[in-house]
């Protein structure tokens, strides 16, 4: 079975040979790892990994381009400047240059289509400090640059569903630990419909939808299912009860995540990892399949037995 | 609807200019300022302290209340130092070294401003002895350390450590916070609190005062 059939597999709630697994870490410790092994996808060359995230490369005015800053560096345009802000050209090669490349290299993978929302993207150019005040402030201007900003990300989208990623994965931080950071009436207004638009796309050449948020994301699940996500990102455990999650939404929704990257990787023994591992298989991957292990970022302190520990028990021991 | 009460309910919906315009307008009436901060502004931001930390409110909710009380302390301030009003404590408040990080920070900030403490906003990226010589220089007895990264977190144990070096350990308060941090961390490297969200680091504080 192909690392991409396995995924596609977990998606549609059918069972695998095993579920298929991404990870993520702190970036300065991914650099060392692709120092060390050669390959910006280290993470399936070397360690077996089934999923590629690949991206467009898409940055308006004022943007940081720095996905791990998230907006805090951003040049917090005036609105006045944004009114007329101008939109990069949907025929630039250089934004499909690398789905191209990834999906070129690897064809038997999952090569999933990471796209921040426009929501997100206002919140690089204005700063999320900024955005969540706008959204009360400048409500008609926020609307008008979040169509401008749609309207391109749906040609962006509608090729790279033509050029054949396997999956769109719309990305946008909407909980932290305790809920929803903004409010839910907020979310269906500045928020959903633009993430809606963008999933309508895959959703016409039948290529499943998947959503990222961090924290606990459980009063989003009814709205992410209302647009047709199929997977949520990344159910982080101590966040998130996995069995309600499985009881309540699990024939609708799959996780891509599910692993502890807080307390047990970092902090446990490989014995607990090994444990833990074994668990989120038996509650989330159980009795369907449909689970795609993945991590939020793992931190640098981490040692390297546990991280070995986490894909050996996946590859060797979570089968169905 | 008694004019404090309705500094409070407008605070609460982040009307700030009509905060503004009512906050002058009870110290035109002769209202004591210590009154008109504690019973308008404090009482309507405690209020949506509470409600924030019960998911009923959101962050945007949260900014524009405190944007709102700021238009009203830009009024009220003057007049509380002429009258010699104190604040119920002192913080320094930071991203620690490394992390460029900064609304968690800043919601912290809001809420125990909003609570009345005096707050010193040091910013991001601060290292040990910007935090202590803060601390030191404007004898400040609680030191609040924000980090988003799990590579920045160590910057707070050396705060704590430099704290210690100086003597100044359990003199100067501190507490942590942010989303990689833990209570375990805390404990680990001899925080003396750690608050999970912004409402609460107001608790915190104000068991250290």
């Amino acid at each position: 079975m192909t690392s991409k059939e396995r995924f596609l597999k977990a998606l549609n709630h059918q069972k695998p040979d095993r579920p298929p697994f991404n990870f993520w870490m702190d970036r300065p410790l991914m650099q060392q790892y692709e120092k060390e092994i050669g390959h910006r996808h280290w993470r399936v060359t070397h360690f077996g990994a089934d999923v590629i995230e690949t991206f467009p490369l898409v940055n308006f005015t004022g943007e940081i381009a720095d996905i791990t800053s998230w907006g805090t560096h951003s040049e917090i345009k005036p609105w006045d400047e944004l009114d007329n802000i101008s939109i990069p050209d949907s025929d630039d090669p250089k934004i499909y240059g690398l789905i191209k490349k990834d999906l070129n290299e690897f064809p038997d993978h999952a090569v999933i289509l990471d796209m921040i929302t426009p929501w997100g993207h206002i919140a690089s150019i204005r700063s999320y400090e900024k955005i969540y005040m706008d959204m009360y402030d400048e409500p008609e201007r926020f609307h008008a640059l979040s169509r401008k900003i749609t309207d391109l990300l749906k040609i962006v989208t509608e090729r790279a569903c033509q050029m054949g990623i396997t999956a769109l994965y719309l990305m946008e931080d909407l909980a932290d630990r305790n809920g929803l950071t903004i409010s839910p009436s907020m979310i269906e207004e500045f928020v959903l419909p633009y993430a809606n638009e963008l999933a309508g796309i895959a959703r016409k050449y039948n290529i499943p939808v998947m959503f990222h948020s961090d924290g606990n994301v459980n009063d989003l699940l009814d709205h992410l299912i209302n647009i047709g996500v199929r997977a949520v990102n990344p159910m982080q455990p101590h966040l998130n009860n996995a069995i309600e999650f499985k009881n309540k939404y699990g024939s609708k929704l799959a996780v891509y995540g599910g692993l502890d990257n807080c307390y047990i990787i970092p902090d446990g023994t490989p014995e607990k990892v090994h444990e833990h591992v074994l668990e989120v298989f038996n509650e989330l991957g159980k009795p369907d399949g449909a689970l795609i292990f993945s991590t939020h970022d793992i931190p640098a302190y981490t040692p390297k037995e546990n991280v070995k520990t986490m894909i050996s028990t996946i590859k060797n021991e979570c089968i169905y | 609807m008694s004019i404090l009460q309705e500094i409070a309910e407008n605070l609460m919906k982040g009307k700030a200019p009509v905060v503004k315009e009512l906050t002058q307008k009870a110290l035109d009436d002769g209202m004591e300022p210590a009154a008109v901060l504690a019973d308008g502004l404090i009482a309507g931001m405690n209020v949506i302290g509470e409600r924030f930390k019960k998911n009923e409110v959101y962050v945007p909710e949260v900014l524009i209340a405190a944007r709102a009380m700021h238009a009203g302390m830009d009024i009220l301030k003057p007049k509380l130092v002429a009258a010699g009003v104190e604040p119920i404590g002192k913080v320094v408040i930071g991203t620690v070294k490394g992390d460029l990080h900064d609304i968690g920070k800043n919601l912290v900030c809001m809420m125990l401003e909003g609570a009345g403490f005096e707050v010193l906003d040091i910013g991001i990226d601060c290292s040990p002895d910007k935090f202590i010589q803060t601390a030191k220089d404007n004898d400040v007895k609680i030191i609040a350390m924000s980090a988003l990264l799990t590579t920045t977190m160590p910057s707070m144990k050396g705060v704590i450590e430099e704290l210690d070096k100086a003597g100044l350990k359990g003199i100067i308060k501190t507490m942590i916070g942010g989303a990689p941090v833990t209570q375990n961390y805390a404990d680990e490297i001899g925080a003396d609190g750690y608050s999970p969200d912004a409402a609460s680091a107001v608790d915190l504080a104000k068991t250290f005062i």
